[in-house]
């Protein structure tokens, strides 16, 4: 059999493999459609404080459990405070009320809460009966710094709104229509307060929830900002905010961000009712605070819970977030390797060597592409600069690659601080892996300069980088990754494909321009 | 629109005119025609001298083969009894890390360029080599120092400096097409085309030189000496074509590239072989590989440009 028989044959038993493994995974999905998969969820707290002075109060809203799954485990760590665990009085919330028993130095609050969410269908959290008091209905129908419920535009918005329809319901429905749909969502927004976005009819979901009290509030209707977490699969696990509405006796759950009306899943969990930060320092304090939260599904997946199934092995989304990232990535790899060898086989780009342009790449993919493209430009033209004047020390071939490493970290590191300095703060992991790839770069463009010449560096470092931005506006599309980790099979359709890209043997694209001079022109 | 007004050629007119494009080069010439097993002997150039003293084939005197650091020091001892010599690496490619020195008896020797090195720039060069710096892969190597080849008169009167080389390209141990490959200023003394070199394709009957090449243009004129290189005769061309064969016998693999230089006495001498020649020949010599295959081969049609993707 020849070689195209084999590899044919091969790539249709990886397609095949690749078909199978989806359409089972469709099955599976169809049966089990409707239910939350048991997991466990952690939900971290890394808060420090600086300049808090003694008698300076702080109140941190803590997870409590909820109707959908109990908090199986919390530790809650913390240096020079004092604290106590209370309940609040108006919204029966847990908070932690914390003093500085040390001056002047750096205090740090850290906790960790499991909460365990059982097999079973999605269903809606029901309504909080509870009865409202005088002193508590003025305290949620009050105007704030960031709910400004006595502006005159926020009474005009409302007395569009209220116009039609008296009853209160559909006062409140009115007015979830308008701050979910009238009001579009724009997540990059910078201010976050009641009025602006309701005059610009644009805000963040921080923005769309406050506007809904506000409006609430301003037609007399108690409201108030929920804070808390959304424990669904979802790449984004920073605090999320909706809103109570307080009718008929109860509190009434509304998303305007994600739309859900007077309903929300069981997934969101409160931290805290009366307000949208989860540290709450007292009106004087000057204190500065350094807070963090994220969620992390599943860390130890919980199994006494659940049956183990071996199928469960092809299913990633089961493990925890930092570990489904990691999985993508080296998958991501084989996309890249695809890239590449498109580019060098069948277009036929030169690149130096053939992983630098896909691992250069996804180091650049937690960099916005400026961020990136500058500290690459900075490391790569010291980097060439100082390699130049190496090459008079005439150093053996590895402590010379040393020394340009060495070149390349105080680049980055210098960078890096740069960035910093400037607000621009690169993720930690984005630095790590290009110092060797920034080396291998620098020292082949080096070495081509030399002995080929500056124009063909120039071109195979041009291919190298075209190559790579390829790369990195596939990796850059998060539906690519979201597909591989549904569908980590399509890593076989890849290499489906990479072998029919390895038994191409028909001419390169840039062999057209290439060999034009080898055929005689007519007439010669 | 007439291939006179475009810069680019379609597919169908490179496979009409037999051309070879690097992908099917790679899958249908290297990987069946050259057994892996046999790639040592032509990129590691001590075993290929070993394999033409074995079956007589003539290759420049080798003078000492250094292969470790310690030996770098009896650098002077080893190049004391000539007045002039090359060193190479043993694994080198494209020409890279060739030092041809001249005048050796004086203070410092002199390159073809006109640049002197002393004896500190030579133990340099020599250690560069060992650590792997212009070895195929960047493994260790070996160095080897071997005899300094004089110009013959044909070409002393075309080039300026380095020294020129004929490439055969055989299929199955005959020979399809052949290149006179002349160094350039540019090039810096190197016969190697991607490096500024001038490619002349040559007649595979007679040994007359064709079309020439510089930096992937046409051109009619040596850029330094401004020589006509067309219709030269190279001499000794049987004796070359001969080698050509032996050679590519001997190592056994069906799709080399041959490097022969012309001694000015001895006539031809086999540098160096490729086992991975590059495509600009056909360049050179403005027809393409596959006719000349076809024209010695059963090497079919039906498969050499049949593409999967």
């Amino acid at each position: 059999m020849t070689e195209n028989r084999i590899s044919f044959i091969v790539v249709l038993i990886l397609l095949a493999a690749t078909s199978l493994g989806i359409f089972v995974r469709f099955r599976m999905q169809e049966e089990t459609a409707g239910q939350i998969p048991s997991s466990v969820w952690r939900i971290f707290y890394q808060i420090t404080f600086t300049k808090l002075r003694s008698g300076n109060q702080v109140r941190i809203a803590l997870p409590d459990t909820i109707p959908a799954g109990r908090i199986s485990r919390e530790s809650i760590d913390y240096s020079g405070l004092s604290i106590s665990i209370l309940r609040n009085r108006r919204t029966k919330c847990r908070e932690v009320v914390a003093v500085p028993v040390w001056k002047d130095s750096t205090l740090s609050f850290n906790a960790e809460f499991d909460i365990q969410i059982p097999r079973r269908g999605i269903n809606a959290l029901s309504p909080l009966k509870s009865p409202l008091d005088t002193e508590d209905r003025a305290f949620f129908l009050r105007s704030e710094t960031d709910i400004q419920i006595e502006n005159q535009s926020v009474i005009d918005i409302l007395a569009k709104l209220s116009d039609t329809d008296k009853a209160q319901s559909g006062l409140i429905s009115n007015i979830f229509e308008f701050c979910a749909e009238d009001i579009n969502l724009d997540t990059e927004c910078s201010y976050g307060d009641a009025l602006t976005t309701l005059l610009n009819k644009r805000g963040n979901g921080k923005g769309k929830a406050k506007a809904m009290v506000a409006l609430c509030r301003a037609s007399r209707i108690p409201a108030r900002v929920v804070t808390g977490f959304v424990l669904e699969k979802r790449y984004d696990f920073s605090p999320h905010l909706w809103v109570g509405v307080y009718t008929k006796k109860q509190w009434f759950s509304y998303d305007p961000e994600y739309g859900y009306f007077a309903k929300i899943p069981e997934t969101y969990i409160s931290v805290r009712k009366d307000g949208a930060a989860i540290v709450k320092t007292g009106k004087s304090t000057k204190a500065g605070i350094d807070s963090r939260f994220s969620v992390e599904l599943n860390p130890h997946r919980l199994t006494a819970a659940t049956r183990k199934h071996i199928l469960d092995i092809f299913d990633l989304t089961r493990l925890s977030m930092s570990m489904q990232e990691t999985l993508v990535i080296i998958m991501l790899l084989v996309v890249g390797a695809f890239v590449t060898a498109v580019f060098r086989n069948m277009i036929g780009v030169k690149t130096f060597g053939t992983f630098t342009p896909s691992l250069l790449a996804l180091s650049f993919v937690y960099k916005d592409i400026l961020t990136g493209f500058i500290v690459f430009s900075v490391v790569l033209l010291i980097g060439v600069a100082g390699r130049i004047t190496l090459s008079h020390l005439r150093l053996l071939l590895v402590p010379r690659l040393g020394v340009v490493l060495g070149f390349v970290v105080i680049c980055l590191v210098l960078s890096v601080s740069l960035l910093a300095y400037l607000g621009l703060t690169p993720s930690a992991h984005a630095v790590l892996l290009p110092t060797v790839i920034f080396t291998m770069l620098i020292e082949r463009f080096h070495i081509t300069w030399e002995e080929q010449s500056f124009n063909n560096a120039l071109k195979i470092f041009c291919g190298t980088l075209a190559t790579s931005v390829v790369c990195l506006a596939v990796f850059k599309i998060r539906k690519v990754w979201w597909v591989l980790l549904e569908y980590p099979e399509l890593v076989l359709a890849v290499v489906a494909l990479l072998i029919l890209v390895g038994r191409y043997s028909g001419y390169r694209l840039t062999e057209l321009l290439r060999f034009k001079s080898a055929i005689p022109a007519k007439g010669e | 629109m007439a291939i006179n007004n475009r810069f680019w050629v379609w597919p169908w007119e490179m496979k009409q005119h037999g051309l070879l494009g690097i992908n099917a080069r790679n899958l249908n010439m290297l990987f069946r025609q050259n057994d892996r097993s046999r790639y040592p002997m032509v990129d590691n150039k001590v075993l290929t001298k070993e394999i033409c003293r074995r079956y007589g084939i003539r290759t420049p005197e080798t003078y000492a083969v250094i292969s470790r650091y310690g030996d770098i020091k009896n650098i002077r001892e080893c190049l004391k009894p000539y007045s002039e010599a090359v060193i190479k690496p043993a694994h080198g490619s494209g020409g890279e890390g060739i030092l041809l020195l001249k005048s050796l008896c004086s203070e410092k020797a002199k390159t073809p360029d006109g640049s002197f090195l002393s004896e500190v720039d030579i133990r340099y060069h020599i250690s560069g080599i060992l650590s792997g710096l212009y070895s195929l892969g960047g493994q260790t190597d070996s160095a080897i120092i071997e005899q300094y080849i004089n110009l013959h008169p044909v070409f002393s009167r075309i080039i300026g400096i380095g020294m020129p080389d004929i490439r055969i390209i055989t299929f199955k141990c005959r020979p399809v097409m052949s290149m006179l490959r002349l160094p350039t200023q540019t090039s810096k003394g190197k016969a190697n085309l991607h490096q500024g070199g001038v490619g002349v394709g040559v007649n595979i009957e007679d040994g007359i030189t064709t079309h020439a090449i510089h930096n992937g243009q046409i051109i009619s004129c040596h850029p330094d000496t401004g020589v006509v290189m067309k219709n030269i005769k190279i001499p000794f061309w049987d004796d070359i074509l001969d080698i050509a064969i032996r050679f590519s016998k001997a190592v056994e693999m069906g799709y080399i590239g041959v490097d022969i230089v012309i001694e000015a006495v001895n006539g031809p001498v086999v540098l160096e072989a490729n086992a991975r020649p590059g495509l600009s020949i056909q360049l050179a010599n403005r027809f393409g590989l596959l006719t000349g295959i076809h024209d010695c081969d059963e090497y079919g049609h039906t498969d050499n440009q049949d593409t999967l993707a």
